[in-house]
């Protein structure tokens, strides 16, 4: 009996190092550096922005006959009346998701 | 604890952490009775943890989920090396056995001594015994694990206990 006590002990091994941790660690960081992630969240506000910029400095629209469309002409009127409120938006979105991701990369 | 394995297929952190925290020790001991080198079945633990992590959505409840983490590392060990051909360093390292002039060998001396003779006694003897002891399990999980009949894990697990038992009575005639 004793040594079957004994057997279940000594088959039991413990890793020096803190294994479940390297591996959250690891994990989460290729997770948040997949490229869907950075396509997503890095690029896209990225390229938006830019195209926006675009617009407001050259109050130039690339879809033809946008006045026949009214939706065209809505999105039209909220681009060129709203231009500041949509850069500052996205700017804040952008400065908030940043943030975010620190405070959380923080916390793991 | 209770593992819920819904949330295991939708990659729950918290829930893989718990899962872990059970099978952490198991899986290494396990790896390590066939790599025997602490660093390397470090690494090999990890890649253990990786692929449970990265294969969970395909794990089909045929068997139970201990059953397939450890055979997933049994083969992860296997394969590792098979292809490393690694130079085993721990043997000498790490168990360090004080042995007492004295005839009687305390409880920890006798751990000692099995966990030395468990690195020198064949690979298949030491696995199925550490599987058998680790968890409670059933002769037929260990087959699946490892791929062989039952008998053969009972002839192992039989015959692996029957060599560190004598190592312990050579110890004690202090052969």
């Amino acid at each position: 009996m004793e040594f079957e006590e004994i057997l279940k002990k000594a088959v039991l091994e413990k890793p020096k190092n803190d294994i479940l941790f390297l591996w959250k660690r690891k994990v989460l960081f290729r997770e948040r550096h997949n490229s869907s992630y950075v396509i997503f969240y890095y690029v896209l506000p990225v390229i938006f922005s830019l195209v926006f910029f675009v617009i407001y400095k050259t109050k130039f629209l690339l879809i033809p006959d946008f006045s026949l469309n009214l939706c065209a002409e809505f999105l039209k009127h909220l681009i060129f009346a709203h231009y500041h409120i949509i850069i500052l938006l996205m700017i804040s979105i952008y400065i908030i998701y940043f943030v975010f991701t620190i405070l959380k990369a923080m916390e793991d | 604890m209770e593992i819920d394995l819904k949330k295991l297929k939708k990659r729950d952190i918290k829930e893989f952490e718990k899962l872990f925290n059970i099978y952490i020790n198991r899986v290494y001991s396990v790896v390590y009775r066939i790599i025997k080198d602490h660093h390397y079945s470090e690494d090999i633990t990890m890649i253990v943890l990786n692929k449970v992590w990265e294969n969970i959505i395909f794990f089909r409840e045929e068997s139970k989920l201990s059953t397939w983490i450890y055979r997933i590392a049994y083969n992860t060990a296997l394969e590792f090396k098979r292809s490393e051909k690694i130079e085993f360093s721990d043997l000498n390292e790490d168990i360090k056995v004080e042995y007492n002039p004295v005839e009687k060998m305390d409880y920890e001396e006798k751990i000692n001594i099995i966990k030395r003779e468990l690195q020198k006694i064949p690979e298949k003897y030491s696995v199925a015994i550490t599987l058998h002891y680790i968890d409670d399990m059933s002769y037929n999980d260990i087959s699946e694990i490892m791929g062989i009949d039952i008998s053969d894990v009972k002839n192992y697990i039989h015959r692996g206990k029957d060599m560190l038992k004598k190592a312990i009575e050579r110890r004690k005639n202090g052969i």
